[in-house]
C-alpha cells in the first residue's frame, strides 16, 4: 500500500497520548552562577591528580618485591591478575550501556543499581590487581607496554578518585561526570589491552 | 532528600571501600614479607618494611674480625669496589662504596643470597638487608674484613679484597613472563660470576652476562645488568 501524506483537511492523526515529556527545566533555572563550580571541580581534579601522581611515584620508588598475596585457582599469579582485570573490564562495558540511563527519567530503576554496583565490583576487582602491579612490580617503564600500562594505571585512580568525588555534588556541570566515566572506561579498556590481552596471546589463554 | 543523601554518601562508601580494601591488601602483603624471612625461599631484600629491624643485630655483636694495620682515620676510599669470599668459601661477596654509602651483594649461586645496604663511619661498615641478614666490617686500604649474617642465619666471616672491574656488584631488574625478575650477580677479579636470579619468588643460577655490555639472556628474554654503586638502593625503598 501506499503511504501518502494527508492532506491538510484530512483529520490529523492523534497525538501518542499525552506521551509529550515535560521538557525539564535546564540548568538555567538554577541560580547559582557557573563560576559557583569551579572550585570545587578543580579541588576534585586535583585531588585526583594527587592520588595518580602518590600511586606512581610509590610504584616507582618502591622497591619491588617481586611476589604478592597468591590466589588459588589459578595457574599463576600473573594468570589471577589477568582474569580479574577482565572481569572488570567486562563490567567496564556494562558500565558504558548502563551509564546513559542514570540521568533517564523513564529508565527503569535496575539500570542505576545495575550501574552502581556494576562499577563498584569492577573497580574492587582490579585492587589485588595494582596492589600487586604497585607492591611487586612497581612502576615499569622498560618497554612501551609497561610503560603506557603504568602511566595509565596511575592515571585511573586518579580519575576514579576525582568521579567519586564529583558525584558527591549534584551540581556539577553536566559534562564532568560523564567525561570522568568516560576516561575511566577507556583507561581501563586500555589497561586491559596492555596487560590481560598481552598475557593471553604472549603466555596463552588459560586459567 | 534521602535520595540527594544517598547521592553523596554513596560515592564516598564506594571511595572508602577501594581505599579501605587497598590498605588492607597492602597490610597483609607487608606481614607476608616479614614472615617470608623464615621460608628461605625469598631471602634477599626487598620490601622497606625489614630494613629497620634488623639494625639491632650487627651492633649487638661486635666485630669479632681482627682488624690489621689499624690505620686510625684512614678515610674509606670516596669510590670503591671490594670482592671476595667467605672463609669457607661458602659464597662469594661484592661490595660498592661510595663516600659513606656502602651496597653489597652475597650470593653462592643458588641458595644464599643477600642484598645488603648502609654504611661507611670511619673505618667501620655496617650493613643491613632484609630479614636479619647483616653485614659488621672493618674497612682499611685494601679490604674490609668482617662478617656477614645471611637472612636464613649463617654466619660468616670474610674478607674482600680492594678490587677494579669487571669486579663488582652487578643488578638487573626485568620482567619475565609477567613475573617481576631481580637477578644479582657478584663478579671476583678474574671475572668469575656468581650470581642468582629470583623470577616471581623462585629462585634459579642467574645466567652469565657480557662483561663488556652487561647483555645476558634468560628464557628468551634479554636484559642488561647494570653495575650497582655504593649510594645505589638495594634494600627497602
Amino acid at each position: 500500500m501506499t503511504d501518502t501524506r494527508p492532506t491538510p483537511d484530512a483529520p490529523v492523526r492523534p497525538a501518542e497520548p499525552t506521551a509529550v515529556p515535560v521538557p525539564r527545566p535546564h540548568r538555567a533555572a538554577h541560580p547559582e552562577p557557573r563560576d559557583a563550580f569551579r572550585l570545587p571541580l578543580l579541588s576534585f581534579v586535583l585531588a585526583g591528580c594527587a592520588v595518580a601522581v602518590v600511586l606512581g611515584v610509590y610504584a616507582a620508588e618502591h622497591e619491588p618485591a617481586g611476589y604478592s598475596l597468591d590466589v588459588p585457582g589459578f595457574s599463576s599469579p600473573l594468570y589471577v591478575k589477568t582474569w580479574l582485570t577482565t572481569a572488570a573490564a567486562v563490567l567496564g562495558v556494562v558500565q558504558l550501556l548502563t551509564a546513559a540511563r542514570m540521568h533517564d527519567a523513564g529508565a527503569r530503576p535496575w539500570t542505576r543499581t545495575l550501574h552502581r554496583w556494576s562499577g563498584r565490583v569492577s573497580v574492587l576487582l582490579t585492587v589485588p590487581v595494582v596492589v600487586h602491579c604497585v607492591y611487586a612490580l612497581g612502576f615499569q617503564s622498560g618497554s612501551t607496554r609497561a610503560l603506557v600500562h603504568s602511566a595509565l594505571g596511575c592515571f585511573f585512580y586518579g580519575v576514579f578518585v576525582t568521579k567519586m568525588l564529583a558525584l558527591t555534588r549534584p551540581g556539577l556541570p553536566r559534562w564532568a561526570v560523564p567525561v570522568s566515566g568516560g576516561l575511566l572506561f577507556t583507561t581501563l579498556i586500555a589497561l586491559w589491552f596492555s596487560s590481560s590481552l598481552w598475557v593471553f596471546t604472549s603466555s596463552g589463554f588459560r586459567f | 532528600m534521602s535520595a540527594r543523601r544517598r547521592r553523596t554518601t554513596g560515592p564516598l562508601a564506594t571511595l572508602a571501600a577501594v581505599v579501605l580494601f587497598t590498605v588492607v591488601l597492602f597490610a597483609a602483603n607487608s606481614r607476608v614479607d616479614e614472615q617470608a624471612g623464615a621460608a628461605p625461599s625469598y631471602p634477599d631484600g626487598s620490601s622497606g618494611s625489614a630494613t629497620a629491624t634488623p639494625s639491632a643485630e650487627p651492633s649487638a655483636e661486635p666485630t669479632a674480625e681482627p682488624s690489621p694495620t689499624p690505620s686510625p682515620e684512614a678515610p674509606p676510599a670516596q669510590q670503591a669496589v671490594f670482592a671476595g669470599l667467605t672463609s669457607g668459601g661458602e659464597a662469594t661477596l661484592a661490595m660498592a662504596v661510595n663516600d659513606g654509602a656502602a651496597a653489597a651483594y652475597l650470593c653462592d649461586g643458588s641458595e644464599i643470597e643477600a642484598w645488603l645496604q648502609g654504611t661507611v663511619d670511619g673505618e667501620t661498615m655496617t650493613l643491613t638487608g632484609r630479614n636479619g641478614a647483616g653485614l659488621t666490617g672493618t674497612v682499611t686500604d685494601s679490604a674490609v674484613l668482617g662478617t656477614v649474617t645471611t637472612s636464613t642465619g649463617l654466619t660468616l666471616p670474610f674478607s674482600a679484597a680492594l678490587s677494579t672491574p669487571p669486579a663488582g656488584v652487578y643488578e638487573s631488574r626485568t620482567t619475565i613472563d609477567g613475573l617481576a625478575t631481580r637477578i644479582g650477580w657478584a663478579v671476583l677479579p678474574d671475572g668469575t660470576q656468581v650470581g642468582v636470579a629470583t623470577i616471581g619468588g623462585e629462585k634459579q643460577p642467574a645466567p652469565p652476562f657480557d662483561p663488556a655490555s652487561g647483555s645476558f639472556e634468560l628464557d628468551g628474554t634479554t636484559g642488561t645488568a647494570e653495575p650497582v654503586d655504593g649510594s645505589d638502593t638495594v634494600v627497602g625503598g
